[in-house]
């Protein structure tokens, strides 16, 4: 069968069986077992076991957590690395057994233990959990579904596991979970946070810019859960008045199950005004969140409305951008950027999109790069490889997990009123670096026309209308702002090439191959 | 690391390669996540498939699609099709889908060449061991196809993941001799994979290539295992190459003499004091040790993850004879009991034994990505180790201030009401 037919039988069978793709590029979320583990992770005294080969511990422990949150390891994860004679003959059993009798001598302070399922684990453990230890031994099994679900499933599951199983979780870790509950001091309403856990881009910035919201209108943050939680906060991560989950991706259902009112955190001026009032009412704090509001405008804000009336506001409405992001940054980031800065979104696409406008495949983030490169991209590693692939001018700012970056400091929020500074001043500057990348270099352009006038001698090089026409498209393209001085670089540049090139017309290509060569 | 990286990592640096990783979106997300960090700017592709597909058998067929539409989007001119535990568990048949496709190419050279490649973390022992099976693959299939290339005399090549600068300073000694330095791998390019099949001789500058060599020995072209690494290994390594290569005696001698004395001058000039301690993966552990010894530190420990193999055997025994304990396939306790009981001032370790050392005050680096791939060979070599390793000792102080500041932190908080 020739190659264009046998594509054409698999493309059919495949739309048959309701599938439109039968490969994905890059991929950009993990599956349950990940979620499940930078979740109970957090919990510095739980013990987890992951009942996996020896990678299910080093590529998100001892690699990934590295380049997600700066974590060289996680001292309270252990891993069975189980090998083929596990696979092939004696199942997991026996050495899940050695290994949970290993665990104590490495550590007495934990003694509750979840055993977390992996991939590999679900696909050859047809008989379950079968060695012999129980909740009585202060040790669970916890089914991650790795093989079914997605990593925000996974998160989701593991925190509503911590708190449908609390009870056993602070017998076994050795409290006494009433006398935790009634030594908790009110002076305050309290607030639980619900959400930040390992591989959460941002999620330490954003996560101090909530609390600051929080305290702000004269509440308290009683509860993070699961970063900042050890075993006892389970015990009171109820006893609050209201709850705020912090990514649209996963947390509500652990909130809905508390019984208590909940908000999502807030990107933008309008959201998390309308946010502190919220939550004012809810707390009985209307006038300290009317307060509040009003002396956030006199400071962090004030940066904000400075920025605005100063000229290079102006550059914002002649801005592009793009995002491509988890659920949460790719709403809250078209909200601030094209509602509030007035930017012009390109792309805007939610992983976690299955259908509608913010669905996508990385084949369409290709290809909107390419169509309509946004001045700014917002993504993951991924969209940062198919700007450096496709050679575009377009600026990258990180927004999302796949991708080495260090997101530790606090000062860096997208949410809140300290994200909409933060991105303000973030994006100004970009646009800087835009301009300046475009401004001449003294002596540069010079030596350059030098090269080319003495290369073409007598001849005079024309354009090609399609050239001009082409060359139009191209600066298009560009940022708006620095069109003029990026036309006159193209000029020179299209026209040396032709000379090199020994014809005496600018053609259409000359113009692409050009800006091809800009764009590095 | 997973083991599948090694694999991974090789593939995606050679031009015109594709990776398809067959894997649980877990797996491929985290493999992908490094490999973009570590290997290329390159997109890695991957079947679409779920997890009912697996136990069915139909995720053959998913794999056989996905194979067939990289084609018709991509054009490449080899497909590195790449498996991990579950496709193995299940036993997927990518040897047969890279046969189905080398028979076609027979009648239609369009086709690209399908390079099948097993490596489940459950059964592969180290990712170095991964780009072993990823490089003798490679040129399996190539000899499958083309054939071996006409031998030519004067030729040899290198293979290892070494500084990009340090096969050029071996090709430049190897000209003195009149012998021709015609191919590195893991390379950028495919030809550099295919001039190997035709030299005379390899020379393995890292100590896990079993497969390759062997596949290459199978073919009459015999690797040798030494590398010119401080005094006494670059004496004998152009010793040795220059007799593989029937130089003139008088002419090796020479060149061995200016080389080692160079190397000499260098840890004279630059000398090592202090205990350190290396544990690392791939088992190039061993040839920076040695380079320390000779330049005056004291090495009581060396642990690798790679088993022993042929090639690590000189290495462990001029080790063993200085005192050196040499771990293979090491734990991370044993490391961890290393610097306990050793005390070093300097340790070169994996991410979390360095990460344990500098908690304690101790000096300390990820040897993989300091030392692994550092300019190692000859007296060049010596000089940047000997200088690294001189700064990295004297910052002990920085080190100490900040344990003492942080000390006060308590990792662990017992429960109060603890039973």
């Amino acid at each position: 069968m020739l190659l264009s037919q046998e594509v054409e039988t698999l493309a059919q069978s495949a739309l048959r069986a309701g599938l439109t793709l039968n490969v994905k590029r890059d991929v950009d979320t993990s599956n349950a077992f990940w979620g499940a583990l930078f979740t109970f992770g957090c919990l510095p005294d739980v013990q987890v076991v992951i009942n996996g080969p020896v990678g299910c511990y080093t590529l998100p422990i001892t690699s990934i957590l590295n380049y997600t949150d700066t974590i060289p390891n996680l001292p309270n994860v252990i891993s069975t690395d189980f090998t083929e004679r596990e696979v092939t003959l004696d199942g997991t059993n026996p050495i899940l057994r050695a290994t949970l009798e290993g665990r104590s001598t490495l550590n007495a302070h934990r003694r509750a233990t979840i055993v977390l399922t992996t991939q590999e684990s679900e696909l050859i453990s047809t008989d379950g959990f079968e060695s012999g230890l129980s909740v009585h031994d202060g040790i669970a099994q916890f089914d991650s579904r790795a093989l079914q679900d997605d990593e925000w499933q996974g998160r989701e599951s593991a925190l509503l596991y911590l708190y449908e199983n609390r009870e056993w979780l602070l017998a076994a870790s050795g409290y006494d979970a009433a006398a935790l509950r009634s030594a908790v001091v009110r002076t305050k309403p309290r607030v639980t946070i619900i959400g930040p856990t390992y591989g959460c881009f941002n999620s330490y910035a954003d996560l101090a810019e909530i609390e600051r919201l929080v305290e702000g209108i004269g509440a308290e943050v009683s509860c993070v859960m699961p970063f900042r939680s050890r075993v006892k906060d389970l015990a009171t991560m109820d006893d609050c008045d209201a709850c705020i989950v912090m990514y649209r991706e996963f947390g509500a259902a652990l909130a809905a199950r508390l019984h208590k009112p909940y908000l999502y955190a807030p990107f933008g001026i309008q959201d998390t005004t309308a946010f502190l009032r919220e939550l004012g009412r809810i707390l009985g704090r209307t006038d300290e969140a009317e307060a509040f509001i009003a002396r956030e405008k006199q400071t962090t804000l004030k940066a904000f409305w400075d920025l605005w009336r100063s000229p290079h506001q102006d550059f914002f409405g002649t801005s592009s951008f793009g995002v491509v992001a988890g659920e949460t940054y790719t709403h809250g980031l078209r909200r601030v950027l094209q509602d509030e800065f007035g930017m012009r979104p390109t792309i805007v696409a939610s992983r976690q999109a299955k259908s509608g406008p913010l669905a996508y495949s990385a084949i369409d983030v290709r290809q909107t790069l390419i169509d309509d490169p946004p001045m700014i991209m917002f993504g993951s590693i991924n969209e940062k490889i198919y700007i450096s692939e496709l050679e575009l001018l377009t600026s990258y700012i990180p927004a999302s997990f796949p991708g080495p970056v260090v997101r530790r400091a606090t000062g860096t929020p997208f949410m809140g009123y300290a994200g909409v500074v933060y991105l303000a001043q973030e994006i100004s500057n970009f646009l800087f670096e835009i301009l300046f990348r475009h401004l001449p270099v003294e002596g540069l352009e010079r030596k350059q026309a030098e090269e080319t006038t003495l290369a073409i001698s007598e001849a005079e090089i024309s354009w090609h209308p399609d050239a001009v026409e082409r060359m139009n498209v191209v600066l298009k393209k560009v940022p708006f702002f620095v069109r003029i001085s990026a036309s006159k670089k193209l000029r020179i540049e299209a026209e040396r090439e032709a000379v090199q090139r020994r014809i005496r017309e600018v053609t259409p290509d000359i113009i692409d191959d050009v800006a091809r060569r800009f764009a590095r | 690391m997973c083991q599948a990286f090694g694999s991974l990592r090789v593939m995606m640096r050679v031009e015109g390669i594709v990776p398809i990783l067959v894997g649980n979106a877990g797996c491929v997300y985290g493999l992908d996540f490094v490999s973009h960090f570590y290997a290329a700017r390159k997109s890695v592709l991957t079947p679409v498939y779920t997890a009912a597909d697996l136990t069915n058998g139909r995720i053959e067929d998913r794999t056989r699609a996905a194979v067939a539409e990289t084609i018709a989007q991509f054009n490449p001119r080899v497909i590195a099709l790449i498996t991990l535990c579950n496709e193995e568990t299940v036993g997927l048949a990518i040897d047969a889908i890279a046969k189905d496709y080398a028979a076609r190419a027979k009648d239609d050279p369009t086709f690209p060449l399908v390079v099948p490649m097993h490596v489940p973390g459950y059964g592969v022992k180290s990712h170095a061991e991964a780009k072993d099976i990823a490089a003798s693959q490679l040129l399996k299939c190539l000899i499958e196809r083309d054939g071996v290339p006409p031998r030519q005399s004067d030729a040899a090549s290198t293979i290892g993941e070494v500084f990009p600068a340090d096969p050029l300073y071996l090709e430049q000694l190897l000209a003195k001799m009149g012998i021709r330095l015609v191919a590195h791998i893991p390379s950028r390019t495919l030809s550099d994979f295919r001039k190997v099949l035709g030299v005379s001789v390899n020379v393995t500058l890292h100590p896990f290539y079993v497969k390759t060599c062997a596949l290459l020995a199978k073919h009459k072209i015999p690797s040798m295992g030494c590398t010119p690494v401080g005094v006494e290994g670059t004496r004998t390594w152009i010793e040795r190459i220059g007799r593989a290569f029937n130089v003139n005696p008088a002419r090796i001698e020479e060149l061995a003499d200016t080389e080692s004395r160079a190397v000499a001058t260098v840890f004279a000039r630059t000398p090592i004091r202090g205990r350190i301690l290396i544990a690392g993966y791939e088992g190039s552990e061993l040839m920076v040790a040695r380079l320390l010894v000779e330049a005056g530190a004291e090495v009581p420990y060396v642990s690798t993850n790679i088993g022993q193999t042929p090639f690590t055997k000189e290495d462990e025994a001029w080790l063993a004879a200085r005192g050196t304990t040499v771990v293979f396939r090491k734990t991370f306790d044993q490391d961890v009991i290393a610097v306990d009981e050793l005390k070093p001032d300097l340790v070169l370790g994996t991410t979390a034994l360095a990460a344990y050392a500098k908690e304690r005050g101790i000096p300390s680096m990820y040897f993989t990505n300091i030392f692994a791939s550092r300019p190692l060979f000859l007296a060049q070599g010596a000089q940047t180790i000997a200088e690294l390793v001189n700064q990295a000792i004297g910052r002990r102080a920085a080190y100490q201030i900040l344990t003492d500041f942080f000390a006060a932190v308590e990792e662990e908080s017992t429960p109060a009401t603890a039973l």
